[in-house]
Parts: C-alpha cells; sequence; structure tokens
C-alpha cells in the first residue's frame, strides 16, 4: 500500500478517535495526541494543551501528563501532526502552496507554547482556549447550534482566529503546524529521538531536490531529514526515485539509519 | 550480653526510630490555606480550602474542621471525608464562610483542625490553630474558592532532579554522541510519570477536567467579576412572583462563570420573597446534573440554572437576567 494511502487511513483513524462520542461514549482518561479540543461534544480524548494550562492554574505537577507527552514524543515525535491530528489532517486538505518555511518564524510554535504555560499562570485562565482554532471548529461552533454559545464577542474572537489560520492554511501549507502549534511544539522537542523518524541515504542521494518540492512543512528533507519541523508524513520518500529517503520505525541507538545517515557522501561514481 | 545488644539494636532502636522521629520534627501536621485572605461581600458566601501534609511517620485520624468566627460570620464545614491520613499524604478540608449583615470591614477569624495521633497504644487529640483574615467589601463577587490546589513547595523536588537528570542526559547526547543515558532517562520518565501520575490519581483529575465545560474557560462568552445589579424592571416583575419556585445553580468550583450566576441567582432571591435556591457542585453530584439535563453530549456544562420543578435549562451568563425572568415565567 502506498503510504500517503496509509497515512490517510491514520488520519481518518485519528479523526475517528477525536469523535468517537458519537457513540455515546463518555470522556476518557485518554490524552490525545494532538491538538484536539475537549470541549467538543463528541470528544472522549483530553486534549494535552488544554489539561497543561489547568495543571498550571492548579499549580499540580503533571505526572500524568509528562508520562504521556514523552511516550508520545518517544514513539513518534510529529509523527503525530502528520499521522494522526485531526488539525493536521484539516492542514493537508487546505494544503496547496508548498512554500519553503521561514525558519526563523518556524519558533513560533515555541513562544505560543511558553506563552500559553505563562498566560495560564499569570491570569488563572485558559487563555489559549479563548483564541484556539481548534475550540472555535470543536467547540464554538456546535454549541452555538446545541443554544449554549451565542453570538458574542468571545464567539467572534473565535471566528476571526479560525478564518485567519484557515486563510494562512490556503496560503501556506500546514500553516498552523508549521509556525503556531503548541502541541506541534511539545512533540517537536523529541523529533530527533523518536522512534518513528526519516533516514538520509547519502550515497543514494542525488541532491535532485524531487523532495524539497513536494514536503508540505516547506523543508529540503535532503539535508533537513532531522529537523524539528519534520511531521514524517513520508510525501519525501514517495518522490524519492533513488530510495534515498526512508520513513523507518527503530530505535535510534547508532542503528543503521543514522550510521547511514551521518555516512560521508562518495563521490566516486 | 552480647544477645541484648542484639535485641536492643535490631527490634528496640528500629521500633523506638518512629517514635522518636515523630516527636522531634516538629509539627505533624502541616497546612496550607487557600485562599489566605477571604474577600467577601455581605451576604456573600466564600470558600476556605486547607490542604493537609502528614509529614510524621504515623496516620492521623479524624480529622475535623472549624472556626471560630466573630458575630454575623457563620461557618460550615465542607462535607470532606478525612477519616484518615496516612504518613508523608496529602489531604484537603474545607469551609464554607457565609457573612450576614455585616459592615464592610476586615476580620479575624481562627480555624481549628482538631485530630487524633496514635503511636501505638497511646493516643492524642491534638488541636491546631490557623489564622484567617476575611474582608468583606461590598462590591465583592463571592466565590467557592479552588477545589483542587498545590501543596508545598517540596513536591516540585522529585520533578527538579528529574530536570536536572535529563538536561544531563542532553548533554551527553549532544556533545558525546552517547544516545543510551537519554533514552534510559527518556523511558523512566514515561514510566515514572504514567505510574505515579496514576497512583496520584491524575488520570482522574484530567478526565475531570474535560469533561466538565465552564462555558467562558474555552471562549463561549466572558467571565463578569461585578456584582449583577438587577434592573428596575426585574425588580417589579420578581416581586409579582405568583408561586414558590427553587431554583438550582449548578457550578464548579474553578468555573470563572460561576460567581457571577450565583450572584445574580442570590440577588434575585434577595427582592423575591417565593424564590428559593441551592448551589450544587457538578464534581460532588453529576448525578443530578445528569437528571436536570445539564449534561449534554457527556460534558457537564456550567453555570447552569434550573427550576427545580423541570423546564429549560439556562446555561452561563450571557444576557442572564432576561432569561433568568424568562425562566421564572415573570419575563416579557
Amino acid at each position: 500500500m502506498k503510504l500517503s494511502r496509509l497515512r490517510r487511513i491514520h488520519q481518518s483513524l485519528g479523526l475517528l478517535l477525536g469523535f468517537f462520542g458519537f457513540t455515546g461514549i463518555g470522556m476518557t482518561h485518554l490524552i490525545f495526541p494532538g491538538l484536539h479540543c475537549y470541549a467538543c461534544p463528541l470528544s472522549i480524548t483530553i486534549c494535552p494543551i488544554g489539561l497543561m494550562q489547568n495543571l498550571v492554574i492548579y499549580g499540580t505537577v503533571p505526572y500524568f501528563l509528562v508520562g504521556t507527552i514523552v511516550a508520545y514524543g518517544l514513539i513518534a515525535g510529529r509523527g503525530f501532526c502528520g499521522w494522526f491530528c485531526p488539525f493536521g489532517f484539516l492542514n493537508d486538505l487546505l494544503s496547496f502552496r508548498k512554500v519553503r518555511i521561514k525558519r526563523a518564524a518556524s519558533f513560533g510554535k515555541f513562544l505560543v507554547l511558553v506563552g500559553t504555560i505563562l498566560a495560564a499562570w499569570a491570569f488563572a485562565d485558559t487563555m489559549f482556549c479563548k483564541v484556539c482554532p481548534v475550540a472555535s471548529i470543536e467547540a464554538s461552533i456546535p454549541y452555538l447550534f446545541m443554544g449554549v454559545a451565542q453570538v458574542n464577542r468571545p464567539f467572534l474572537i473565535h471566528m476571526g482566529t479560525l478564518v485567519g489560520t484557515l486563510v494562512g492554511m490556503v496560503i501556506i501549507a500546514r500553516f498552523w503546524c508549521r509556525y503556531l502549534c503548541p502541541m506541534g511544539a511539545l512533540l517537536a522537542l523529541f523529533n530527533r529521538v523518536s522512534f518513528l523518524h526519516l533516514s538520509l541515504d547519502r550515497r543514494a542521494c542525488s541532491q535532485c531536490a524531487a523532495c524539497a518540492a513536494v514536503c508540505p512543512m516547506g523543508l529540503e528533507p535532503h539535508t533537513e531529514y532531522d529537523d524539528h519541523n519534520c511531521i514524517k508524513c513520508g510525501a519525501c520518500t514517495e518522490a524519492c526515485s533513488l530510495g534515498a529517503l526512508r520513513l523507518t520505525l527503530s530505535l535510534r541507538i547508532a542503528g543503521k539509519a543514522v550510521r547511514e545517515a551521518r555516512a560521508p557522501r562518495s563521490d566516486s561514481s | 550480653m552480647n544477645r541484648w545488644w542484639v535485641v536492643f539494636v535490631f527490634v528496640f532502636v528500629p521500633a523506638l526510630l518512629p517514635a522518636i522521629c515523630a516527636h522531634g520534627q516538629g509539627p505533624i501536621l502541616t497546612y496550607t490555606l487557600r485562599p489566605t485572605q477571604v474577600t467577601l461581600a455581605p451576604g456573600g458566601t466564600a470558600g476556605i480550602e486547607v490542604e493537609i501534609h502528614n509529614g510524621s511517620v504515623y496516620p492521623a485520624d479524624d480529622i475535623a474542621l472549624s472556626a471560630s468566627v466573630p458575630e454575623g460570620l457563620s461557618a460550615t464545614p465542607q462535607e470532606v471525608d478525612l477519616k484518615e491520613l496516612d504518613p508523608f499524604k496529602d489531604g484537603r478540608l474545607g469551609l464554607t464562610l457565609a457573612a450576614g449583615d455585616l459592615e464592610p470591614g476586615t476580620y479575624d477569624l481562627e480555624l481549628q483542625i482538631v485530630y487524633t495521633y496514635c503511636i501505638d497504644v497511646s493516643c492524642f487529640q491534638i488541636v491546631d490553630k490557623l489564622p484567617v483574615t476575611a474582608v468583606v467589601e461590598a462590591g465583592a463577587v463571592s466565590s467557592h474558592g479552588p477545589s483542587v490546589a498545590g501543596g508545598s513547595p517540596w513536591r516540585w523536588v522529585v520533578p527538579l532532579v528529574a530536570v536536572v537528570v535529563l538536561v544531563g542526559a542532553i548533554a551527553l547526547w549532544v556533545f558525546m554522541r552517547l544516545r543510551v543515558p537519554l533514552y534510559v532517562v527518556l523511558g523512566l520518565l514515561v514510566i515514572g510519570g504514567l505510574g505515579y501520575g496514576v497512583r496520584l490519581n491524575q488520570q482522574e483529575q484530567a478526565q475531570g477536567i474535560a469533561s466538565v465545560l465552564c462555558t467562558s474557560c474555552v471562549g463561549i462568552e466572558e467571565a463578569r467579576h461585578e456584582v449583577p445589579a438587577l434592573t428596575p424592571g426585574a425588580v417589579l416583575a420578581l416581586q409579582g412572583l405568583s408561586q414558590d419556585i427553587r431554583l438550582i445553580v449548578f457550578y464548579a468550583p474553578w468555573c470563572h462563570s460561576c460567581p457571577f450566576a450565583e450572584a445574580m441567582v442570590e440577588e434575585m432571591a434577595a427582592v423575591a420573597p417565593r424564590l428559593t435556591y441551592e448551589f450544587v457542585n457538578v464534581e460532588e453530584d453529576r448525578a443530578l446534573a445528569a437528571t436536570n439535563g445539564v449534561i449534554r453530549s457527556g460534558r457537564t456544562i456550567v453555570p447552569a440554572i434550573v427550576r427545580a420543578d423541570g423546564g429549560e435549562v439556562v446555561f452561563g451568563i450571557e444576557d442572564l437576567e432576561s432569561r433568568l425572568l424568562m425562566l421564572l415565567g415573570v419575563g416579557s
């Protein structure tokens, strides 16, 4: 099966897990490995960013949250952004213009993450949730139809951030994931140690940059295969006719993929 | 002779050591008050929470909280069962302060914590006292105080050690290309974090947070912190209320919109003699919330106000006065 098709199946599973509440199952103890609003009427999983803010407000040492996030990070790092997150899926559907990533701006998501924590601490409130575009889609709009929400200032703020994000997604592929997502920032911390990773065989790579043309994150995988922005979607591996790039699931303790990746390029041809 | 020394060293000392330690370590229970100063409006209520840490090697039993308060204030212990607090564990007790027709000002209260402490067969009743300041001021919105609170700063020692070890492992990876220590530390973080988190029941806390929707928390509406003022038309309508109605106000202690909803109902009841009300914490009585339609699609939505005899649910605080008047059947 083609990797892109397999990824769509996984993304659909992520979507299903996100909205499994239609079956009548209530909220579970599972922390979602992506950005997904727990206020959504159909959600059965917990938003890690929403939970993190609440724990900051309560002053709770977040053992359970940290254990879960590190586990997710170790398994796939930002692979969850590319393979599982429903909002990432929406980003994919609107990813028409695969422009080159703005390196400095990509650190914006870390600022959003730190700002989210600081705002929760300073205001004792879940400030990020009030502007989160995921909450706009999954909470504000559904609760408007359920008669709980009304068209008021907070609702309009939500719609504003949602429209801004959607426009951003259309102009720049994976705009939210690249520059703003705090969950992406959390998972990005583990991108270089995660079991799911991209490996590059420099001896096979011809530097043709076919991979760069298809990368939704605007990376050049033949040089940035281990970047914190890589969502491990595998689009580059399909585009590489030489098989130099591979998506691998292995422990990276000086394994084969790493040796290959770090081997100097042979010029003898 | 040697045999007695062995008995002394290996039996008596270990048996006496906990008692010696317990006796010499200072206070048995330590307390963290939240908040240390309570602000409430005349006629309003406010919650105080006491986090209790047992720093001794024996359990503390039958821990009760009470308060000596000046005339005009009343203190009602919240129904929290703290029959036994095991060594080195934390527990919580709370009480609700209610201000009657008190003049605005600052009042000094004294909380009393009474508990029984037994070392083997010897038991003592111990009374600890904590000073609290209550500020009664017109215009303050009473709150129920935090339901879940932090604790002593010492709880951050283990995470700090973990961070230091993690930084060391990252340094080994970056400077010496050693990945194994980093994987070991990350693996320990997963096992330790999940294991200890589950032991502390943090998964239940997480589920509880996710399953209660506070309307202002996700930006469905704005939280309001002022005392609600009824319009003259509303006062007239409420005074003409022709039947006895009981309102149930569902709240969560951490909800930012709830104090306004509670204060609005209190204001209305003050001018409508036939209107009564009760406040229900949805975290404590989810069944009542379910039977009253406050739970929608598995989410408990707060604040929510319902008539005890049935009818629609009023969620949130947006345009609350007119929606409540409609609920009471006196709105236009």
